[in-house]
């Protein structure tokens, strides 16, 4: 079924709309959660907590990739409940490297970001993403976004695990210089 | 700021950026390493033993470079007209305007010009610029969306309609056409 009527099904309030979306992207939206929160009832419980959320969101959204928009809800409830979890211990499996990994380029210090600052801080990495090559931009955002082991990754792209690492710090270095030249000290 | 909160906004980037990461994730097969220069070994072998037996491969139809990412070499260069759309990295998604001698993308086609290692790029100012995909910097070339390339190729992955810009065409030569 394609998505657009996939998500009609929401608007006209059918639940079969969860069962289509289950069918079709069940498996996608388990791989982030699995990823960011390193099991498989967790993973599941954020999976269902996903369509539920979607269920109350459409309408009024209508969401042009659908796949995206369910992923982010999946991301943002996973992250949300791997912080619940771990807040005074580690442990967390591959989001802690992930978070390390991003710990390089900020200063790890509390600052107090406006919703407009943020926006305006997705629009630089935005920019700074259409500067990567098609390739370069796929595997930072498979780690960064995604979650995905680099071991993984490698997998996927054909490359070495050492080349992955080595790309992904380079780009991460990039990313620190031209948010700082851009006047964004994180 | 903190790291979480960089996970956070990163969470924010641009959906079509994400949804072709997650598409590159489940398009890319399987590769060791090993299979890579195992494949190149197997080339020059065949190079080697195809030079010493056939004494004429120009005519032969294109075939297949490498069968794990589909990309495919013809026996010489085609040439096509592009519209450029919009830059990317080390590339520029573009529409076919003019399908030229090229057999394999047609006219209104939609794809991305891919520049390599050892694609040349005549720049407005009558200079030749071989491409360094190490350190990509499409924006030396200065050419504005809505400009006309003339795009030679020998590589390419097979194009589907569906595709749209995923449609890759890997350029040799390129320059703004008359």
């Amino acid at each position: 079924m394609e998505d657009r009527e996939i998500v009609d099904l929401y608007w006209e309030r059918n639940s079969n709309a969860i069962k289509k979306t289950a069918s079709k992207y069940g498996w996608y939206c388990k791989t982030i959660a699995k990823n960011i929160l390193g099991n498989n009832e967790d993973a599941e419980e954020c999976v269902n907590d996903t369509y539920l959320n979607t269920w109350n969101s459409i309408p009024p959204d209508r969401p042009n990739v659908l796949a995206t928009y369910l992923g982010k809800i999946t991301r943002n409830l996973s992250f949300d409940r791997f912080r619940h979890r771990h807040a005074d211990k580690r442990g967390g499996g591959e989001i802690e490297l992930v978070l390390d990994e991003l710990g390089e380029c900020v200063s790890g210090a509390d600052s107090v970001e406006l919703e407009v600052e943020k926006k305006e801080l997705v629009r630089a990495i935005n920019s700074f993403l259409d500067t990567l090559s098609q390739e370069k931009c796929n595997i930072f955002l498979c780690r960064y976004w995604y979650a995905i082991p680099v071991s993984e990754i490698a997998t996927r792209f054909g490359m070495s695990e050492g080349n992955v690492s080595v790309t992904l710090n380079r780009i991460r270095g990039k990313l620190n210089k031209y948010l700082k030249e851009r006047g964004y000290d994180l | 700021m903190k790291k979480e909160e960089l996970f956070n906004i990163i969470g924010e980037v641009d959906e079509q950026k994400v949804a072709a990461a997650g598409m590159a994730m489940n398009k890319k097969k399987s590769r060791p390493v090993w299979v890579k220069w195992g494949a190149m070994a197997a080339c020059l072998c065949l190079v080697v033993v195809g030079a010493l037996t056939i004494p004429n491969l120009k005519n032969e139809a294109p075939h297949r470079q490498d069968t794990m990412e589909q990309v495919y070499t013809l026996p010489q260069a085609e040439t096509m007209r592009v519209e450029l759309v919009e830059w990317g990295g080390d590339h520029f998604k573009g529409m076919v305007v003019d399908a030229g001698d090229n057999s394999i993308f047609p006219a209104n086609a939609e794809l991305s010009v891919v520049f390599d290692y050892d694609t040349e790029i005549l720049l407005n100012d009558g200079t030749v610029m071989v491409f360094n995909p190490d350190e990509p910097d499409t924006n030396a070339i200065g050419w504005k969306e809505g400009t006309i390339v003339t795009v030679k190729f020998v590589n390419y992955e097979e194009y589907i309609e569906d595709n749209h810009f995923y449609n890759h065409a890997y350029a040799s030569y390129v320059e703004v056409a008359d």
